[in-house]
């Protein structure tokens, strides 16, 4: 129901502002919203930079070939003012991550849920309890 | 349920009493995730006559366009942040009848990545804290006082959703939305807007002479208005942020810029040239509120001015302004495609 309400507020506020109240960039002019696909890894890095905070995963395929692949997030502006911090994702952690893939067949996508080994979502932002899991 | 919907987006529902002269189109807008989608605005324009009737979603999705003269319409619809909706046949409208368009409509901008989705959006809108109460404060020389930091204007009602656009830039704004909103320039870092305010925190510094906004999240974080009695130069070079001056009507500052370029998109994609002028309008009513009521001007690309209303609450003494480097990794521009 908040989420209705939000989506209901957030689109209205949408239509009316002279100012972007979006992202610094349009999705649709960078990823494929036709290809969500889940990826399983090990981080090895983050970025806790502007416009996005970013953080890279070793995914191995079936065929134990590893591919780093480069996950796009919120700007750090946005991810702090909702709790997250730059540790909120951790170097060695093993996660499986939910995104969009890049049109331009880079090995990058847009991380729309994150989640941990023992079941924990991270920037869990779609959720509607209002807070952060961790 | 979806099956029922999704084939039949334009449908026969009902006839109505045969005394009615008028349809009506009615119908729901929804997103790529199939959910509801409210303040989309919608338009159905009479191909014969060119007569335009609009209405706007509301919370479940749904739009209602009544009393419409029979005839044959076009059906587009259009929001920030989503795709512009352009139905591809005609619909055509008995008196009498109702009937009914499903509008899917397409993401357009980063609602899904996590931190900048719709959700958080909505929690950063709703979740601030509720503005203190008490008079507004006044400058020792008895002026309103609008220092402080405070949570970016969110819209009024009763303001037009957007410019109406001279040919030319209705050209160029589809144009722009058809390709992705590639080549906005806030993806490369540039300026986001020619206001001194946007929706996340501003800090209002005053004195005498001079008024500063420091922008959480813009390029570059800040404006200047002076309010020393100068005018605008006649030499100015065309900037992003142009030249502003305030003066006072009674209690309201209103601040006027010119000296734009004509580079930044407005709201997502409404070009404007370098004869835009901005009237922005403060009034600080009582201690936790600022109304803020801006004016586009602008012959060169619209028809007429247009205007938008927003209030802005005072934010908590204890909140900070965070640093926004757009291009500290900007690593999108390469990898950005238009169609």
């Amino acid at each position: 129901m908040r989420i209705d309400m939000a989506l209901m507020i957030v689109g209205l506020a949408l239509l009316l502002s002279p100012e972007p109240m979006t992202s610094h960039h349009s999705f649709t002019a960078e990823y494929d919203s036709a290809k969500l696909m889940q990826f399983m890894g090990t981080i090895t890095k983050v970025e806790w930079t502007n416009p996005h905070a970013r953080f890279y995963l070793d995914v191995k395929d079936a065929r134990g070939a590893v591919t780093n692949w480069n996950f796009e997030l919120g700007s750090p502006i946005l991810l702090r003012k909702l709790g997250w911090k730059q540790d909120s994702l951790k170097i060695g952690e093993q996660v499986s991550v939910e995104g969009y893939l890049a049109k331009d067949g880079a090995k990058m996508a847009n991380a729309r849920k994150v989640t941990l080994a023992d079941g924990r979502n991270i920037f869990a932002g779609s959720s509607a309890d209002g807070n952060p899991t961790r | 349920m979806r099956s029922l919907i999704v084939p039949c987006l334009l449908l026969f529902v009902t006839g109505a009493s045969a005394q009615n002269n008028y349809g009506t189109i009615t119908g729901s807008v929804s997103d790529t995730a199939r959910s509801p989608v409210a303040g989309v605005s919608i338009q159905a324009k009479n191909v014969e006559t060119g007569a335009v009737h609009k209405a706007a979603s509301v919370q479940s999705g749904s739009y209602t366009l009544s009393q419409l003269p029979p005839g044959k319409y076009e059906l587009t619809a259009t929001s920030f942040g989503f795709k512009r909706y352009e139905r591809k046949d005609v619909v055509m409208v008995q008196a009498g009848q109702t009937l009914r368009a499903d509008i899917p409509i397409g993401d357009f901008v980063s609602l899904e990545t996590l931190g900048e989705d719709r959700a958080n959006f909505g929690r950063l809108i709703f979740g601030r804290p509720k503005p203190p109460e008490g008079p507004a404060p006044r400058t020792p020389d008895g002026k309103p006082d609008f220092s402080g930091v405070w949570n970016g204007p969110l819209p009024g009602g009763g303001v037009e959703a957007g410019p109406e656009l001279l040919p030319w830039a209705q050209t160029l704004e589809k144009e722009r939305t058809d390709h992705n909103l590639k080549d906005n320039p806030q993806g490369h870092c540039l300026p986001f807007t020619v206001t001194p305010f946007n929706f996340l925190l501003n800090r209002v510094i005053q004195s005498r002479d001079f008024l500063v906004t420091i922008i959480e999240y813009d390029i570059p974080g800040y404006r200047q208005v002076y309010l020393d009695g100068r005018g605008h130069p006649k030499d100015f070079d065309p900037s992003w942020t142009g030249h502003s001056v305030g003066t006072w009507e009674g209690d309201t500052l209103v601040i006027d810029t010119v000296g734009f370029n004509d580079k930044t998109w407005l709201g997502e994609a409404v070009p404007h040239t370098d004869k835009l002028r901005v009237t922005t309008r403060l009034r600080r009513p009582d201690l936790g509120h600022l109304e803020i009521e801006t004016t586009f001007d602008d012959p060169g690309a619209f028809n007429k001015p247009w205007k938008t209303k927003g209030v802005a609450t005072l934010a908590p003494a204890t909140e900070e302004i965070l640093e926004f480097i757009c291009n500290e990794n900007n690593q999108d521009v390469e990898h950005l495609i238009g169609k």
